[in-house]
């Protein structure tokens, strides 16, 4: 199977203090790649740096099989979408204007525009002022923008942030099909465990900058997840997150 | 930097921008309609009182205008978030050049429409001595630069602030301080960069106490200081360039 993002020793230090460890990242292309991590855990920090939007203090970043740097960024992350933490609009500009200023950036046509819209169920809303939206829609054409022109990588930072239940089951059914619907390799990071349980085949977990764990969802469950009772693990992935965040802090202090 | 340019300008749909340009224009336009010329000689001098008093004009009003232009040209991407989608899109240095384009069409376009509204209302008002083209061509260049200096200052300002109120407080301090600067011994002005409109004016005024007789008269134009408008408004671009090059997310 190709590997679609690859991080080599990739760090990053604010000061003194270090928020990314020397992390070993390995995304396999075609999966649902869930980022684990509480708050603080280095998960932004890491997309940021997939993006160029950090520099790394130590390592590298090998984005669809090329090792990325200054000259070649831009062209890799053309074929890359991404939404980092809330979406990026201009609120006095409707859906489609603010979608016309990604295509145009991305050299991708217009036909384009109505092709996401319609995929993030917000066609009917493309006339409307973004500042007139709901947060699940910003959220929603947030992800609009990161579809246009058919990346192979979509990077999502808590994509999920602020929505309420119904939103958050939408957002979890939409980015699971992803893969299939658009042939994507997503890169998913969220501190809302029980979601990625649902939307992931592939997890990494990540707490104070260090991966502690990273590979098919189904072999953590295995290897972590108990018995199978009725008809759910006797853990769910949280707990499991929990126990691999103790056992971690145990060693440290050992 | 097509793209950026175009995206640039697609962004300043219904931000009303041209309204802002017009109302500052407008503004020096009716204060200069307001200069009483009513005798036969201010109306011989009429040009010449406005190449005198328009830079006097400019001290005042264009540091706050060139600060509302700069910070929002950049308070769009403040407000949105948008450094963190744009620099996936487009290298952060075809940002600045964009936005650095934009400012600049905007500042020839204010300094076209007020200059061609003032001899507009010199017609008006029936000067009627012929207005000196060399004149007016060096009160444009100068208006130019310094409102460039002042649009790069202001935006560098507005990158780096957290907040537009940065860039807005800085044109209020700074048209405030040009209101006193325009009557300071010249030697004393060059020290203000916000007020070099006075001594890049083509037209000085001796006012003689004693007869109450005003003359205007032609002035020394300053390459030098010209020049170093230009330059200063270079330093601040490249300080707003990297401003915006080196911004973290």
């Amino acid at each position: 199977m190709n590997t679609i993002v690859k991080t080599h020793a990739l760090t990053k230090r604010y000061g003194g203090e270090t928020v990314v460890r020397e992390l070993e990242l390995t995304v396999p292309e075609g999966c649902v790649y869930g980022f684990i991590g509480p708050n603080g855990a280095g998960k932004s920090t890491t997309m940021k740096m997939l993006l160029g939007l950090a520099r790394p203090s130590g390592g590298s970043v090998t984005l669809l099989g090329q090792e990325m740097n200054e000259k070649n960024r831009i062209d890799l992350l053309r074929q890359t979408g991404s939404l980092i933490e809330s979406p990026a609009t201009y609120g006095h500009l409707t859906a489609w204007e603010n979608m016309e200023i990604v295509a145009g950036l991305k050299g991708v046509s217009g036909e384009d525009i109505g092709r996401v819209l319609e995929i993030v169920h917000l066609s009917g809303e493309r006339r409307r002022r973004v500042r007139e939206f709901s947060l699940g829609m910003k959220q929603r054409l947030g992800v609009a923008q990161a579809l246009l022109g058919s990346p192979r990588l979509l990077i999502l930072d808590e994509p999920t942030n602020g929505l309420d239940p119904e939103g958050i089951r939408e957002m979890r059914a939409l980015i699971a099909s992803l893969p299939k619907r658009c042939g994507a390799t997503v890169l998913i990071s969220s501190h809302l465990l029980g979601e990625l349980e649902m939307m992931a085949d592939t997890v990494g977990i990540i707490d104070h900058g260090r991966l502690l764990w990273q590979g098919p969802l189904e072999q953590l469950m295995r290897e972590r997840g108990g018995e199978v009772v009725v008809t759910r693990r006797a853990r769910s992935l949280e707990e499991i997150f929990l126990e691999l965040v103790h056992e971690q802090e145990e060693a440290e202090r050992a | 930097m097509r793209r950026a340019l175009e995206a640039e300008l697609r962004k300043g749909r219904r931000r009303h921008d041209a309204a802002v340009i017009l109302a500052l224009a407008l503004f020096v336009v009716l204060w200069a309609a307001n200069m009483n010329m009513r005798t036969e000689d201010a109306l011989a001098t009429g040009y010449d009182a406005l190449l005198y008093g328009l830079p006097i004009m400019h001290t005042v009003v264009m540091p706050l205008g060139m600060a509302v232009l700069a910070s929002r040209r950049f308070d769009m991407e403040t407000q949105g978030e948008n450094c963190k989608l744009l620099f996936t899109l487009q290298e952060p240095g075809s940002l600045f050049w964009a936005k650095a384009t934009v400012l600049t069409a905007e500042n020839a376009l204010l300094v076209g429409l007020e200059l061609a509204g003032a001899l507009l209302v010199g017609r008006a008002k029936g000067f009627t001595a012929s207005p000196p083209a060399g004149d007016w061509a060096w009160l444009a260049f100068g208006t130019l630069a310094v409102n460039g200096m002042l649009l790069m200052l202001f935006f560098t300002l507005s990158v780096r602030g957290r907040t537009q109120l940065t860039a807005l407080g800085g044109g209020v301090i700074a048209s405030l301080l040009g209101v006193f600067s325009a009557y300071m011994p010249e030697k004393l002005m060059l020290l203000m960069p916000w007020g070099w409109y006075v001594p890049l004016s083509p037209m000085r005024m001796d006012w003689d106490a004693q007869t109450r007789i005003c003359t205007f008269i032609p002035d020394a134009r300053s390459v030098p200081l010209l020049l170093c408008a230009a330059a200063l408004a270079l330093v601040f671009g490249a300080l707003a360039r990297r401003s915006i090059c080196g911004r973290e997310m």
